[in-house]
């Protein structure tokens, strides 16, 4: 079964209670990573700029119905799907589905790092889901080093 | 008196109650089964019949064999045991046959005829059973007793079945059973009243009644368990019944495909709804939805992939209302959502605008990714209607009104949408009329050569000349005509007859004819010139035909074949309202053009404003490098006049030189050009 990999950006439409948006949107990644093992999907979500970003990787069927149901949420609006493409192997298997966030607690490396995926994402795709793997493979072990 | 001192004295009570309550249990789970049978027909029937006569057969033969053990008498007792079984299988059998007569037609007689047979079957297992019944003394019978007991089993069996058949649901089992075992308990202890035993002399052995007793238990347990095979049955049988039955309303109340309620399902309820509007004031809205581009989708990628995205949609639409509402797939493309909780506009639109949004994303179909979105018309009631008609006749309105507003949106009814929707059908039908009754008028704009100010030719323009609205210019009704597909209708009458007029003009005044976007894709359109031409006998080289950008935009390889095919016979081609759109020049170059016509706003404009002085000018050079011929429109001053004549455009045309005039006028205007003063 040949794999793919989908990219969209969405827009965060979260309740007004601004204050507490960082749990929303961890507990909005906890959810779908733990669905997203289950579905053999892997890839990576990231917040920034009350935007998200996200890759799916997987089996087409896995994929398409990941989105579904990603598409039948209302915590964010104007879905746009970026890029979708057949793909030999996966570029996020070492990470199930990870979340790295622009907020307060984010590093300034890691918050510039962010900043220039979502730059790279209206002009390369395909440079812009590189940008993240990179960036996944400074900042996760990182913040594994410092969860240590 | 007899038969109850019979049953009290000569029989242990025990057995009796046993054999009472056997009896009456059975019988209540053999009219429970009889009653089944009924309601079935052949091979079902069939075996509804077999288990029904089993139980009653069993039930009859376990009573009276369980009375009998409890018969006390002082001589030795035995029972010979082919006789025994046999009496069972007759009771069975007997019992079967009368309970097929019973329900083999719905006729009283065929009815007490069974229940007849069902009581003789009971006799004649009774008395086979009491030849079983060996005794050790002189057995002597009463005739009387024996007449009796026949004419007691005979009557209660057939008014069972006949209280089975024809009576009231109500009670109708208990009151059945409990005839049955009258029949059954009646002839048992009448037919023993008729039995007596003398014990001989010398012979005396009581029966072993502890092993009766254990017998007794063991036959009434046989019994129970034939009796339980036929009560599961029945239950397993009602419940899968019941099971296919909710199985049979779902499929009849739900949509095959997105298992969504159907149309029939939602009009009852939305009837329902309005019903409770009335009665206890309880609001709602009524929001239909219709996707926009679905039919594409089944074009070009297939049904079966158009059916996946219309489930998509479904489950996306229930997203997005409010638990409770109901969603309904209408038929095709088309949903609709009845929300009942839903008081005012706000809370419609904001349900509206959730559907909108949520259908507007992409979605994934076998890779491929789709684009659709939702058109939505809501109505509220009972501020839009208080019945189903008025309410979907308005939220269509208003659907019908988000589809004309660019779709992907959602529209909340109101009366002005009425209005304008009216306004538009009566403007339809006046159009149509129009066209089959061709009552439009072709009107003629002159065109001046710039240098000389000779005529050179006009531009034929429609008017619609209607009964109610007056004369209506192009731009009032060619856009609907567009939409109506009746566009080339009006376009080659407008080509030929402008065709006719011009070939009673002099020689070398030209004609130019409009041609809409939608005539150029038609592949018709060359034959269409080439039959007007040949119909006025006019030269193809006076014709002009004038396009605009827009026609060009979408189909290029069509349209540049259709404008090469119309070149090759001689026609020439002119690019309309140059300025305007996207004015890439590649047009210029890649397509058939010999003209082209500078955009009257920048004409109007001149000579005082720079940039559309510069346009002009830019315009009039391009058609002179290009080898060109550039026509000026919408001249209206003596100083846009001189302007462009110093600019070198070749032609003119506006109010200036000349308003439209009608064909004789035209033909006028060039033959009083042409004789010389």
């Amino acid at each position: 079964m040949p794999l793919h990999r989908l990219l969209y950006t969405s827009k965060a439409n979260l309740p007004p209670s601004h204050a507490d948006v960082g749990a929303r949107i961890r507990a909005i990644a906890e959810q779908s990573a733990r669905r997203n093992s289950e579905a053999g999907i892997t890839g990576i979500l990231i917040f920034v700029e009350d935007e998200f970003i996200q890759v799916l990787e997987g089996e087409l069927p896995a994929v398409e119905s990941t989105f579904e149901r990603i598409c039948c949420s209302f915590d964010h609006r104007q879905l746009r799907i970026v890029d979708l493409v057949r793909v030999e192997e996966r570029l996020f298997a070492e990470w199930g589905m990870t979340l790295l966030t622009a907020d307060a607690e984010a590093s300034v490396a890691l918050r510039d790092d962010l900043q220039e995926i979502r730059f790279m994402m209206g002009m390369n795709a395909r440079a812009a889901t590189n940008l993240m793997r990179k960036c996944l493979k400074i900042h996760a072990i990182k913040e594994k080093a410092v969860a240590a | 008196m007899q038969v109850i001192g019979c049953m009290i004295y000569e029989h242990n009570l025990w057995f009796v109650l046993m054999a009472g309550c056997l009896c009456l249990a059975g019988t209540y789970v053999s009219a429970m089964l009889f009653r089944r049978t009924l309601q079935q027909d052949g091979l079902a029937r069939i075996h509804w019949s077999f288990l029904s006569a089993v139980t009653a057969g069993a039930a009859t033969w376990a009573t009276h064999f369980i009375a009998m053990l409890g018969y006390e008498t002082s001589v030795a007792v035995s029972f010979d045991g082919v006789l025994t079984v046999a009496s069972a299988l007759v009771a069975a059998a007997g019992i079967g046959l009368g309970m097929v007569i019973a329900a083999h037609s719905t006729r009283r007689l065929t009815t007490l005829l069974g229940g007849t047979a069902i009581g003789l079957s009971v006799a004649a297992m009774h008395y086979l059973g009491m030849f079983a019944y060996r005794v050790d003394g002189i057995v002597s019978w009463e005739p009387m007793f024996v007449a009796a007991s026949l004419a007691i089993t005979v009557t209660c069996a057939a008014a069972a079945i006949l209280r089975l058949r024809f009576g009231a649901r109500a009670g109708q089992l208990w009151q059945t059973a409990g005839l049955l075992s009258a029949a059954i308990i009646g002839l048992h202890f009448t037919g023993m009243t008729a039995f007596s035993v003398q014990p001989i002399a010398g012979v005396s052995q009581n029966a072993d009644s502890e092993a009766f007793a254990a017998m007794a238990v063991a036959i009434g347990l046989v019994a129970l368990i034939i009796l339980g095979v036929g009560i599961s049955t029945y239950l397993v049988e009602k419940q899968s019944d019941r099971d296919s039955e909710s199985r049979i309303a779902h499929i009849a109340l739900h949509d095959a495909l997105t298992d969504l309620a159907n149309r029939h399902n939602f009009s009852q309820a939305l009837q329902a709804e309005c019903n409770r509007l009335n009665r206890y004031g309880r609001q709602f809205a009524l929001i239909l939805i219709d996707l926009d581009r679905f039919k594409p989708i089944n074009d070009t990628l297939g049904h079966p992939a158009g059916d996946a995205v219309l489930k998509i949609a479904a489950g996306r639409i229930v997203r997005a209302v409010r638990t409770g509402d109901m969603v309904a797939r209408m038929g095709g493309d088309e949903f609709a959502v009845l929300s009942c909780g839903t008081k005012d506009s706000a809370q419609a639109e904001t349900i509206a605008a959730r559907i909108v949004e949520i259908l507007a994303r992409p979605v994934l179909v076998d890779g491929n990714i789709v684009e659709v979105s939702g058109s939505v018309g809501v109505a509220l009631a009972p501020l839009h209607g208080m019945d189903p008609d008025t309410l979907i006749r308005h939220a269509d309105i208003a659907l019908y009104a988000a589809k004309h507003a660019g779709r992907g949106t959602h529209c909340l009814f109101e009366p002005e949408l009425m209005e304008a929707i009216n306004h538009r059908r009566s403007l339809e039908a006046a159009l149509r009329r129009a066209c089959s009754c061709e009552e439009f008028e072709v009107v003629y704009q002159p065109v001046f050569e710039s240098r000389t100010g000779r005529l050179h030719g006009a531009e034929a323009l429609v008017r619609w000349q209607d009964a109610e609205r007056g004369m209506m210019p192009p731009g009032a009704f060619i856009p609907l005509a567009e939409e109506l597909g009746l566009v080339s209708q009006i376009g080659a009458l407008v080509l030929s007859r402008a065709c006719r007029d011009a070939a009673s003009w002099p020689d070398h005044v030209c004609l130019s004819v409009n041609v809409s976007p939608l005539q150029l894709v038609d592949p018709d359109l060359p034959r269409m010139i080439a039959t007007a031409l040949s119909a006025a006998a006019m030269a193809p080289a006076r014709l002009e035909l004038e396009i605009t950008e827009t026609a060009l935009l979408n189909n290029d390889q069509a349209a540049l074949h259709t404008l090469r095919r119309i070149q090759e016979m001689g026609v020439k081609i002119s690019l309309d309202d140059f300025g305007t759109g996207y004015s890439s020049l590649s047009y210029l170059h890649r397509y058939p053009i010999n003209r082209i016509k500078i955009d009257k706003s920048f004409v109007q404009k001149l000579p005082g404003d720079f940039g559309s002085a510069s346009i002009v000018r830019a315009i009039a050079q391009l058609g002179e490098s290009l080898e060109l011929a550039v026509t000026a429109e919408g001249v209206e001053t003596a100083e846009q006049l001189s302007f462009i004549r110093e600019q070198g455009c070749d032609h003119i045309q506006g109010f200036l030189t000349g308003r439209p005039v009608g064909t004789h006028e035209l033909d006028r205007l060039a033959r009083s050009e042409t004789i010389p003063s």
